[in-house]
């Protein structure tokens, strides 16, 4: 699958551990929400649009750890908002490190350089980039020149400190395989990533430019394209090869919302990453009162062009672990440090 | 409340009854079984799953009902917030989803990924939208639980391929005894009847025992009739 050894080791102990507890729903990656502030305003970002009240409300570094323990997740993304604009961010990392937690710390990068020193690098610690294409293409979809200069200097200076790299890219209708491609081949041959995270947009309602969102027959497409490309082999993804055959429209899923629980400044969000329908106080009333049936592809209208990998890389775990050879497949994958073929 | 079951196994199910097979003018049929425009109808069946999260026995409470080159039709508000209410409060694994019906089984894993990828249908059947168009026309509040049988994961028995629903289940079993090839399919898809019958009774009692929530029906009034 791309990920490294021991978190692919640890993850998969911890959901044997839920199966022989029998637990029916329980959660794969914290999405943690320390603020909403951002200091971009991308095209395709439907997360920032509050009232200035809540943009200055940042969770704290205890609220962030608290919701960690209470959660359980083995897996952290720390998203937003900028999570670097948050002061006390280098604090709230090291405390999830310290729980033994796998971060992902996904950022714009414009104020990575200057938090580098604030962070030690750990094999739990990694730091994700949003990275939507190469200059032109990313400064479009983020709205601001000089963005993917500052970025890449940002994950050259982290690579330089021994820092963990991934980056996530979001394909729109904007964006051509071929500038993905291009995209892929410079993260893996000149930066060096060590892994990369893909996924459609999710047509926010409230994002500024809704022309940019792709319906779902069109991100097969793309993906299929995307992915049959020659260099493809030579791309390392941090995602199970079965999520990257249900880009393709190869394995059929179906989104696992509860697997990737997201807590924000309000609260516990319900149902998902994505969607907002209100909060509530704890991680257990998530999990016990939000109606599920209700959501997911084919049962809510807002789920139809939803192909993300906060829904449904859970699922493709999940599937991973129940089937033996797939279980083989990601294995290879995974010391082979490359996504599926 | 009316139960209407488009085959006789459905209904065997649900109450016990021996009953025949679905086929002719179901219009006609629903005038003769539904004469009460205020009484509510439940839909109940079995179904394939198109949805992959599925298991055989998961309860179907469609959303929308649809079929190719025919506009959507959305069951009466009241009798589903019900359904949905008393599935939630019995504890039956359910989810409310649009329902596909074609004129012939969807027999392989493929095709279904297909369909789930152009249509997100939790399911197939190849009644239901027949049936809630005869009652939409006539102005009867209905909802369609079905229970899943084949999952998004299994493929059909090649001599189901062109089955319908019209025919005599003893024809199958004819069909089924000359193809010992096709048994260990056959045997897979009865352990998943057996679990998906069962659940669809439950289901089906459920939704039936709360419909006084749903227009103050009597309990009494309660019937198991199958289109004939």
């Amino acid at each position: 699958m791309g990920v490294p050894l021991r978190q692919a080791v640890s993850v998969s102990a911890y959901l044997m551990k839920q199966k022989l507890k029998g637990r029916k729903r329980y959660p794969l990656v914290l999405m943690l929400e320390p603020l909403y502030r951002c200091n971009l305003a991308c095209a395709g970002c439907g997360k920032i649009q509050h009232p200035e009240p809540i943009l200055n409300t940042y969770l704290t570094p205890e609220q962030c750890w608290s919701a960690a323990e209470e959660c359980g997740a083995p897996v952290v993304s720390i998203a937003g908002g900028e999570p670097l604009v948050h002061p006390q961010i280098d604090e709230i990392v090291a405390g999830l490190v310290r729980r033994k937690k796998f971060v992902y710390l996904c950022t714009n990068a414009i104020l990575l350089e200057r938090w580098l020193p604030k962070l030690t690098p750990s094999p739990y610690l990694t730091i994700s980039v949003h990275m939507d294409g190469l200059r032109e293409l990313h400064d479009a979809m983020v709205d601001r020149e000089g963005t993917f200069d500052k970025a890449v200097a940002g994950m050259r200076e982290a690579k330089r400190r021994g820092f963990r790299l991934s980056t996530n890219t979001t394909v729109f209708a904007d964006s051509s395989p071929e500038q993905i491609r291009d995209l892929f081949n410079f993260l893996t041959d000149d930066l060096k990533v060590d892994g990369m995270m893909v996924s459609p947009g999710y047509d926010y309602p409230k994002a500024p430019n809704q022309s940019v969102f792709l319906k779902r027959p069109q991100m097969i497409e793309t993906f299929r394209r995307i992915l049959s490309f020659g260099d493809r082999s030579r791309w390392r993804f941090f995602h199970t090869p079965l999520f990257l055959d249900f880009l393709q429209g190869k394995y059929a899923m179906q989104c696992t919302a509860w697997g990737n629980p997201t807590r924000n400044v309000l609260g516990w969000q319900k149902p998902c990453y994505l969607m907002n329908e209100g909060t509530v106080t704890t991680f257990r009333e998530l999990i016990e009162e939000t109606e599920w049936d209700r959501y997911g592809y084919g049962r809510d209208a807002r789920c139809t062009n939803c192909m993300a990998h906060c829904g449904y890389e859970a699922t493709a775990v999940k599937a991973t672990m129940a089937s033996p050879l797939e279980g083989v497949r990601a294995a290879l994958g995974t010391l082979a440090g490359k996504g599926s073929a | 409340m009316i139960i209407l079951t488009p085959t006789a196994r459905e209904a065997r199910a649900v109450h016990g009854a021996r009953v025949v097979a679905a086929g002719g003018d179901i219009a006609a049929a629903i005038a003769r079984v539904a004469p009460d425009a205020g009484e509510p109808v439940i839909i109940a069946g079995v179904c394939g799953g198109l949805d992959p999260s599925l298991r055989a026995g998961t309860i179907v409470l469609a959303r929308s009902v649809f079929r190719g080159g025919a506009s959507d039709l959305i069951p009466s508000a009241a009798p589903f917030d019900s359904a949905r209410r008393a599935l939630r409060r019995r504890g039956i694994d359910f989810v409310s989803a649009a329902m596909l019906t074609t004129t012939v089984p969807v027999p392989g894993k493929r095709a279904k990924t297909d369909l789930w990828n152009t249509y997100g249908a939790a399911g197939v059947d190849m009644e239901s939208y027949a049936i809630a168009a005869a009652l939409h026309e006539r102005g009867i509040p209905w909802v369609v639980v079905r229970s899943v049988v084949d999952t998004a994961a299994m493929s059909l028995p090649p001599s189901l391929h062109t089955w319908s629903a019209e025919q005599d289940e003893r024809a199958l079993v004819r069909a089924i005894a000359s193809r010992p090839r096709e048994w260990a399919g056959y045997a897979h898809l009865a352990l998943n009847m057996r679990r998906s019958l069962k659940t669809l009774a439950a289901a089906v009692g459920a939704i039936a025992s709360a419909a006084p929530a749903i227009d103050s029906v009597p309990q009494e009034r309660i019937t198991v009739r199958t289109l004939t």
